[in-house]
């Protein structure tokens, strides 16, 4: 059944039909040669209960929040004074994709809304400074995956939700290691392009007067991440709240800033629903495709694969980051977490592993699913801002990130205290 | 007995609450197809695997996309307000008297179950443990609820703590413990177990533990035509599996859980899952359950009566009223 | 032969364009509305004690509301994700049929989801199906906004639809890759343009 629901994604993907009727097509497929039940009946309850949802609202608001960001020109103003500080190291440009990705994310709880962001400012830039598209691409959708890993996260928030694991202690346990991660993307970009200059582009210099006098485009940013995550923390609000206000923070801040005008909400708005129309479609169809995956019996198939296999924690916790790392090609992350952590958190903590660290090692692998082919919204969504080029390029540029994270990975499992240092410190 | 060869695909309530973990999987994955010599075989999923708010189970059960499912009948009163009944705030105070008024209210619920979801038959009731409140703030009855933010799901606890005079705040259940400790909200409403294995008892520091919240009723239903086509050895033999392995061990359970949860919270007591809480217990008194009767007669049977037909409310008298002492009217 | 009726449909898919953009735009405020409640919740929380606006429940509805009435305007400005690796290999007849396939697989889509959602909607409706939430919304209205959005996106794609096959048969590749093709090729299009002009 595998091998055969793989052939027809794959063939359907390749003719360049949409993402979105491949899925749904795929799962009339599935419905109509494996399952005994009418199952196509409850696609108008599972898509009502897919789009009708409270925490998927925070994807719009924070693809909003960078779209005011980027329209009112605050969000190139950060780049460039990033850029200043970053593009002496080999590969240019790239390190300021990163390093914006990186401050973005601790204002964003969606990896989405921080590649969208990212990308309408960096990929003009790459284009005029005749960049190789490859890599280029490839640094903002994973720069981006970021935003679920440094808090805030609505994906950490759906992993506390199914585990009952504490909310705070998960975000404050994505931050270390999302610094980690980013620093490793600057590392490994900077390897690459020591190896084949050719991939990145000119290092830039730039006078420490000028690398200080940009500091004060950073105030913006950091202004929102103190409402975002202060509101958090300080009791005022609830991550998906502080998703409003953030919305809210970056109009003040721009009206403040005299950028904000009635064609520039308009523009940001328009943008705003491009972006959610495409993501939407997408999570609408990957929820009627998971229903009827579940209902073939996937779920079955996959707890007792695990259970029946009798493996020790180590070698279970290896399985399950190559099940992870597999199904991360084809399903969509939302999905993915909600159809397999209700089976895999109770194993791998029954082994005497910790709830908060592997809600982390687990978003490590979501971010990297994001940036795998052939389904990963990051990918799509750099593909739709860049309007252009072929999506080859994006996938085979996010491909040393992904090798990245992999290492990311191994480290979090070698030492955990990566992810449980700074949760520890707050008890 | 024949046993008929046949299989059920099963989808139960939430995958990751002791309900499902330790009664519903083991039942139907196991048990059932045991018991049968191997004549049934089963899928069990959940709704919550299956991307589901748990709402709508019932519907496409009447749909024919599901044979056997359980939900909490709270979720789907949108298609069938007369599951409400069932389950009011503080109706049924433990749980001896709740499993009563489940008893009495079975036949009701087949009837509004064969009516509403196309010939749809009941398998089974059980509760989740008593949904208690949990406070971050001092309260030494239930009336010091009045002017506290108490987050509640459902319209019935929402009425009964706007009777009390309490804020009524929706906030998503995910989100609660955060709320909770940084003083978004007051109080919270969930099962005293589940609220200790979250650890809820670290940012709240008061326990009310009676069922402000009520059982949240988990009911077992079987689509009509799958019921239909097993032979009637088939039918009862299932029905008194149901009653004996699964119904009867979780009412059992629920007694020692509410004990234990009531136990590991506030540190009075044996707590086998872990290091206890010291939250303070706060005494229930005779003035609290008075005012409890007077707001259900008063304001939430009849709101519930508006909502249904007048013989869905002659058959409650019938049933819980006789249980419970309590009338209700339009 | 089929000029009349391509000029006209072009005409119609003007319109339904500029349909889709104030469609959008509604759904754009009304996700402006809502950071709005919600700050007023917030902040009625916090000064008053009270938060009495539900923004949970009305939040989950906007969701599903103005992203049904994104759906066109994304396919207008040709958003909706295709993979296009081996589409843009191809001569630009065969283009043409995979983007006519590619509408084709989207009617479908659509077909499907407009019959289930309708049948959810018109369930809620006939069983008078009240939210079990204080606020007890009839939620066959939010049900039928959501609904508007995706027959509005069924209109555009039948349209775009039956135009890309009557541009196919008269041999309008153009107009064909000006409406449906894949993003890509409009980029390549522009590039060799600026280097001849
Ligand atoms: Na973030
Ligand atoms: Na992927």
């Amino acid at each position: 059944m595998i091998v055969l629901t793989l052939t027809v994604l794959l063939v359907l993907l390749l003719v360049s039909v949409p993402v979105a009727a491949t899925l749904i097509v795929l799962g009339l497929f599935l419905d109509e040669f494996f399952s005994p039940f009418p199952l196509v009946n409850a696609m108008g309850d599972v898509l009502w209960t897919a789009s009708n949802s409270f925490l998927l609202i925070a994807i719009p608001l924070f693809i909003l929040l960078g779209e005011i960001l980027v329209r009112t020109g605050i969000a190139k103003g950060t780049y460039r004074a990033l850029e200043s500080w970053f593009s002496w190291l080999p590969g240019g440009l790239l390190h300021a994709n990163v390093a914006t990705a990186t401050l973005f994310s601790a204002t964003s709880g969606s990896s989405v809304a921080t590649a969208a962001t990212i990308g309408t400012v960096a990929i003009p830039q790459g284009k005029d400074l005749k960049y190789d598209q490859r890599l280029f691409t490839g640094s903002i959708a994973a720069g981006g995956t970021l935003g679920i890993m440094i808090p805030p996260s609505i994906n950490l928030i759906v992993y506390g939700f199914l585990t009952e694991t504490s909310i705070p202690q998960l975000f404050a346990a994505g931050m270390i290691p999302g610094l980690l991660l980013a620093l490793l993307f600057v590392v490994g970009t900077a390897l690459i392009c020591l190896w084949r200059p050719s991939l990145g582009g000119p290092s830039t210099h730039h006078s420490w007067a000028e690398r200080f006098s940009g500091l004060r485009h950073l105030v913006p940013v950091l202004l929102l991440f103190g409402i975002v995550v202060g509101s958090i923390y300080a009791g005022w609000a609830t991550p998906t709240e502080a998703a409003s206000l953030g919305v809210i923070g970056a109009m003040v801040i721009a009206a403040a800033m005299g950028k904000l005008s009635k064609s520039v909400v308009m523009e940001a708005l328009e943008g705003t629903m491009r972006t959610t129309g495409m993501i939407m479609l997408i999570i609408m169809a990957s929820y009627f495709l998971n229903f009827v995956l579940a209902s073939a019996g996937i779920t079955r198939e996959l707890t007792s694969f695990l259970e029946s296999a009798g493996l020790g924690p180590y070698s279970t916790l290896l399985m399950i980051i190559a099940m992870y790392i597999i199904l991360g090609f084809f399903i969509e992350t939302l999905s993915l977490m909600v159809i397999t952590i209700p089976i895999v958190a109770p194993i791998i903590i029954s082994m005497g592993f910790d709830p908060v660290w592997f809600g982390i090692l687990l978003i490590l692998l979501i971010e990297m699913a994001l940036i795998t082919p052939p389904v990963g919204l990051n990918l799509y969504v750099v593909q739709g801002v860049r309007q252009g080029g072929s999506f080859n390029d994006v996938m085979v540029g996010a491909l040393p990130y992904v090798a990245m994270m992999l290492l990311m990975a191994i480290a979090l499992v070698l030492f955990p205290s990566i992810a449980l240092f700074l949760p520890e410190l707050l008890n | 007995q024949d046993i008929d060869n046949t299989s059920f695909s099963y989808v139960g309530s939430w995958s990751s609450l002791s309900l499902y973990k330790n009664f519903e999987n083991p039942f139907w994955s196991n048990h059932i197809p045991e018991a049968s010599g191997g004549n049934i075989s089963t899928n069990v999923t959940t709704f919550d695997q299956m991307g589901l708010g748990g709402g709508e189970v019932y519907r496409l059960m009447a749909r024919n996309v599901i044979e056997v499912t359980s939900t909490v009948a709270d979720y789907a009163v949108q298609d069938a307000p007369e599951l409400e009944g069932l389950d009011m705030p503080m109706m049924a105070p433990d749980v001896e008297t709740a499993r009563k008024v489940a008893e009495a209210y079975w036949p009701v619920l087949d009837e509004a179950f064969s009516e509403r979801f196309d010939g749809a038959k009941v398998l089974a009731v059980a509760p989740y443990p008593s949904q208690v409140v949990f406070c971050n703030a001092e309260i030494s009855s239930l009336s010091d609820l009045a002017g506290k933010k108490v987050r509640a799901s459902g319209r019935t606890t929402a009425e009964f703590l706007e009777a009390l005079g309490a804020e009524g705040i929706t906030l998503n259940y995910s989100e609660v413990p955060g709320a909770l400790q940084r003083g978004v909200i007051d109080c919270a409403v969930t099962g005293s177990l589940s609220g200790y294995s979250s650890g809820w008892y670290e940012v709240a520091t008061h326990l009310y533990p009676l069922p402000v919240g009520g059982w949240d009723h988990v009911v077992t239903a079987m689509n009509g035509k799958k019921w239909q086509s097993l032979s009637a050895d088939t039918q009862e033999w299932l029905l008194k599996e149901l009653k004996e392995n699964y119904e009867a061990k979780v009412w059992a359970t629920a007694v020692d859980e509410t004990k234990e949860g009531i136990a590991c919270l506030t540190g009075e007591g044996e707590c086998s899952r872990g290091e206890p809480g010291n939250m303070v217990l706060v005494q229930a008194t005779e003035s609290d359950f008075k005012a409890v009767s007077r707001h259900l007669e008063e304001k939430l049977l009849p709101n519930w009566a508006d909502r249904v037909d007048q013989r869905w409310v002659d058959r409650w008298n019938e049933t819980i009223g006789s249980v419970t002492g309590l009338k209700a009217s339009k | 032969m089929l000029e009349p009726i391509t000029s006209g449909l072009d005409r119609i898919l003007q319109g339904v364009q500029s349909g889709s953009l104030w469609l959008a735009r509604a759904g754009g405020v009304l996700i402006l509305l809502t950071v709005a409640l919600v700050t007023i919740e917030i902040l009625s929380r916090q000064l008053i004690g009270r938060s009495n606006l539900h923004a949970t429940e009305i939040t989950g509805y906007v969701m599903a509301i103005s992203t049904s009435w994104a759906f066109a305007y994304t396919l207008m400005r040709k958003a909706h994700i295709r993979i296009d690796a081996l589409y843009v290999k191809l001569p630009v007849s065969a283009r043409g049929v995979l983007d006519l396939i590619a509408l084709l697989s989207l009617a479908l889509f659509c077909v499907l989801v407009v019959g289930a959602a309708f049948d959810v909607a018109e369930h809620s409706y006939t069983g008078g199906a009240r939210a079990n939430t204080p606020l007890g919304t009839p939620v066959w209205i939010p049900q039928a906004l959501w609904l508007l959005g995706l027959v509005w996106f069924s209109v555009a794609v039948v349209l775009m639809s039956l135009r890309v096959l009557l541009g196919l048969l008269s041999g309008q590749m153009n107009d064909v890759q000006r409406l449906a093709g894949s993003p890509t090729l409009d980029e390549q299009i522009r590039e060799e343009n600026k280097e001849t002009n």
